[in-house]
């Protein structure tokens, strides 16, 4: 036998969700007509908030923001310039290496297996495109971060 | 305790193509340099970020510039996104500390103390209670009878303070779980629940103070 009224919290928590609720509360309130009343001003009350409408800008939010955003087309270009810029500096100071020490490279190899030396090559190679690889995906996540400081 | 009132959403609707794209997936793609992608995501949490401005901000002009300003911090900070939370959750944080910010630049903040509503004594809720319950023998004639009740809980909600109407927006509007509002507004859920309570029965003793319960039927 249920002899005291129900908390407020608990009339609010059946109002909300009479689902989520203690058996108690729901027993309670089917035999309680003076917590079933305060029920139904807080079903009242939430059907009110559910029925405001909903708040919209008066502006195309998404495309004044996109139109603020850095143009990825003029990155581009500036990442292509730079990564001609690379290879270009890089090509003149390999060839320039060389062409300047040509003399020691004639010994260089002398007593190394072309297969070995093949190896070698291929292997440095990889290398250098794997750390190239790395060091331009770093330099672009960076460069965007940068971009919109 | 679990907070969560539906499951985690995994799949977002694309309201563009009308495509499922994951929150991971759009991420992907806005760091892949498609900025398009990111208007995606905006549409996709607009309105939660309209809401919360709402709520808070008065100025039409300061919500316009506020709302852009959400976005341009969110595309700023993406490559930080950890996944932690959903894409929404962590945007609404966003939009949530840009209208702290702003109210505190504003020296608004200060003058509604939002982050600790007065917590009422128990004697005052007593006497709110008593009136409240008063009011069922008004006279009629003294009553607004008829009137919408969306129209008046719209006007009692305006009198909440912030937090409590953002909270009552989150919860009962967007339909969040007190876990999600905890994240977008750095309340504990605790908090979060305790606060939408106080929410409730502010107005529901508003309400009972004007009105008789049958003329708001």
């Amino acid at each position: 036998m249920v002899t005291k009224h129900l908390m407020d919290d608990e009339v609010q928590q059946y109002a909300v969700n009479k689902f989520s609720c203690e058996k108690r509360i729901a027993e309670h309130i089917h035999l309680c007509g003076e917590c079933r009343s305060k029920v139904e001003v807080y079903q009242l009350l939430i059907t009110g908030i559910k029925q405001q409408p909903q708040p919209a800008f008066n502006f195309d939010l998404s495309k004044s923001v996109l139109q603020q955003l850095p143009s990825q087309e003029a990155k581009t270009a500036n990442d292509s310039l730079l990564i001609w810029l690379f290879i270009f500096t890089g090509i003149s100071f390999t060839g320039g290496g060389l062409y300047f020490f040509r003399n020691y490279f004639k010994y260089f190899f002398e007593g190394i297996e072309t297969i070995l030396g093949f190896l070698i090559v291929v292997t440095a190679v990889m290398v250098l495109a794997g750390l190239y690889l790395d060091m331009y995906k770093k330099y672009r996540k960076e460069m965007k971060v940068l971009d919109m400081g | 305790m679990q907070h969560f009132r539906n499951q985690p959403v995994k799949w977002q609707v694309n309201n563009i193509t009308g495509q499922n794209t994951t929150d991971r997936e759009l991420v992907e793609r806005v760091l892949g340099g498609e900025t398009n992608a990111f208007g995606i995501i905006i549409k996709n949490t607009e309105n939660l970020v309209a809401k919360i401005i709402f709520e808070m901000i008065n100025n039409d002009g300061d919500r316009k510039d506020i709302a852009q300003d959400v976005y341009l911090k969110a595309y700023q900070k993406l490559p930080g996104f950890k996944f932690q939370s959903k894409l929404s959750t962590w945007i609404g944080q966003i939009c949530h500390n840009t209208c702290i910010d702003h109210l505190r630049k504003k020296k608004m903040i200060l003058a509604e103390n939002i982050y600790e509503p007065e917590a009422e004594s128990a004697n005052e809720l007593l006497d709110m209670m008593n009136t409240a319950r008063g009011n069922f023998d008004k006279p009629v004639d003294t009553l607004v009878i008829g009137k919408n009740i969306s129209e008046i809980v719209k006007k009692k909600i305006e009198k909440l303070p912030t937090i409590y109407r953002t909270l009552i927006s989150l919860y009962h509007k967007e339909e969040l779980s007190y876990d999600e509002i905890g994240m977008i507004t750095g309340l504990p859920p605790g908090t979060v629940k305790s606060y939408l309570f106080r929410a409730r029965r502010e107005l529901r003793n508003d309400l009972l103070l004007h009105y008789k319960k049958e003329d708001l039927w």
